[in-house]
């Protein structure tokens, strides 16, 4: 059926049925809109979806012994340290550039700001559902509101999560408003952005870092080189790390991607990431003192001769090192190309990070070492292309990449 | 009686100070070679660039 008639059926006037072609359809009609979903892209992802949706189906309702390789021994993997892990990890653009523009006042990068909240709230949206896969019985998440655990560092992740996740969606609200052409929540929720951005760094200090202090309680689990009292701030500095070249990468993809949308005020991206660059360079480069000060407090100088002091040379010089060089020299000679290719490198190396500190380095010294069965790796893959195809979808409709102008006074 | 070990010097808190300086001194250098400022002292002569560039 014709979603125009159907739109017209619905409502009895013709106005639905405009509305709906120029806001869902993006003012095609509907078969011209079906003709244009058939890319290699929306193949790819088909694709993925057919075998991964039935996998998550497969998930709740046969368990996790039939779905994952995970144990008594191991009972987080791919899920926990891909999912929730990097997934919010790299969503802490949200909250590092609403505080740079909001509180600090650095009003250029303004316009990059609605695109660092999309992606977050999708990050963290993903995140929640890799943890409702993860957990055995996924109905007890309620139990984290029921039961006041304070004393635990889960406590903490699971309620700022919450939390932050509530002030992400009602930051993209504001967005939504203006697609809805909805003035007046438009209008109230503006008001509150200023509140809105304090509980967003508030929230995110507490639970990037709390993030770190869950493996406090594993000493003994977690390999001595990545194991550290301090490891909550390593999650915190390095995230403020993540999301500052999340913004690069996704800024770039963003403006490659979506160059139809943008339209309007011009946005000298070039300029931004250079900006981006000069503090990519100065905080990665002291992640890297920080790591380094871990080994000098556990004292593990003769671990760095060993494999796993390979591994963790690696992602401290090529991940961490590495990245903020790229970074500094594309800032100093404005060559943003530098600056894109720190960005991806340092992207990689915090991913490999949270999965070497929850995975690969976890249980690191015990028989039969978990490996993900490819059902997680599929149903990650799965969550993944979900968060990408929902960004897709809300950038290629609402004012994302840019301000609708009708409420720029408004701002 | 317990020795007070937060007064004692030993090795792992030296190499820790002492990563904690090298750190210090080479932000400073690092910050303001990002930033593209020059080293003070080696600023080029505002009068003598107008000569050099002279033919």
């Amino acid at each position: 059926m014709n979603s125009v008639s159907l739109a017209r059926s619905r409502n009895g006037e013709a106005f639905p049925a405009s509305w709906f072609n120029e806001k869902i359809l993006m003012g095609m009609g509907g078969r011209a809109y079906l003709r244009s979903l058939v890319t290699p892209f929306n193949v790819l992802v088909t694709a993925i979806l057919t075998v991964g949706l039935p996998l998550l189906v497969h998930r709740f309702t046969a368990g996790l012994g039939a779905t994952t390789n995970l144990s008594q021994t191991q009972p987080w993997g791919l899920w926990i340290g891909f999912d929730m892990m990097t997934g919010i990890v790299l969503a802490a653009g949200g909250f590092t550039l609403s505080a740079a523009v909001h509180l600090f006042g650095v009003h250029e990068y303004h316009p990059i700001v609605r695109p660092a909240i999309l992606t977050a709230f999708l990050g963290y949206l993903m995140a929640v559902c890799g943890l409702l896969a993860d957990l055995g019985k996924p109905w007890n998440i309620i139990m984290a509101i029921r039961y006041q655990g304070s004393a635990s560092a889960l406590f903490e992740v699971a309620w700022c999560v919450m939390m932050y996740t509530t002030v992400l969606l009602l930051e993209f609200l504001l967005p939504a408003f203006e697609w809805l052409g909805w003035r007046r929540a438009h209008a109230r929720l503006t008001q509150a952005m200023l509140g809105l951005t304090v509980l967003s760094v508030v929230f995110s200090t507490m639970h990037q870092s709390a993030l770190g202090s869950l493996f406090l309680i594993a000493p003994a689990k977690l390999h001595p080189l990545w194991y550290s009292p301090y490891i909550f701030i390593f999650f915190f500095v390095s995230a403020l790390a993540a999301g500052i070249s999340m913004v690069v990468v996704e800024g770039t993809l963003s403006h490659r991607i979506f160059r139809h949308r943008l339209t309007g005020t011009h946005v000298d991206m070039d300029q931004l990431q250079l900006g981006l660059g000069k503090a990519g360079a100065i905080v990665l480069f002291a992640y890297f003192f920080l790591k380094l000060q871990g080994v000098a407090e556990g004292r593990h100088w003769e671990l760095l001769f060993t494999g796993w002091g390979a591994w963790f040379l690696l992602e401290i010089v090529g991940f961490v090192l590495v990245p903020s060089l790229l970074y500094g020299y594309g800032a100093r000679y404005r060559k943003v190309r530098f600056v894109r290719a720190g960005a991806i490198v340092a992207v990689v190396g915090i991913v490999l990070n949270r999965l070497n500190v929850s995975i690969i380095a976890y249980n690191w010294n015990r028989p039969n070492h978990y490996i993900p069965s490819w059902k997680e790796v599929m149903i990650s893959l799965t969550l993944v292309t979900l968060g990408v195809i929902a960004f897709r979808w809300i950038a290629n409709r609402m004012p994302i990449l840019a301000e609708d102008p009708r409420y720029a006074q408004e701002h | 009686m317990y020795e007070n070990e937060f007064l004692n010097l030993y090795g792992a808190k030296v190499v820790e100070y002492v990563l904690a300086i090298v750190y210090l001194v080479l932000f400073v250098g690092y910050w303001r070679w990002v930033q593209g400022e020059k080293a003070p002292g080696v600023e080029p002569d505002p009068e003598a660039e107008p000569a050099r560039r002279r033919p």
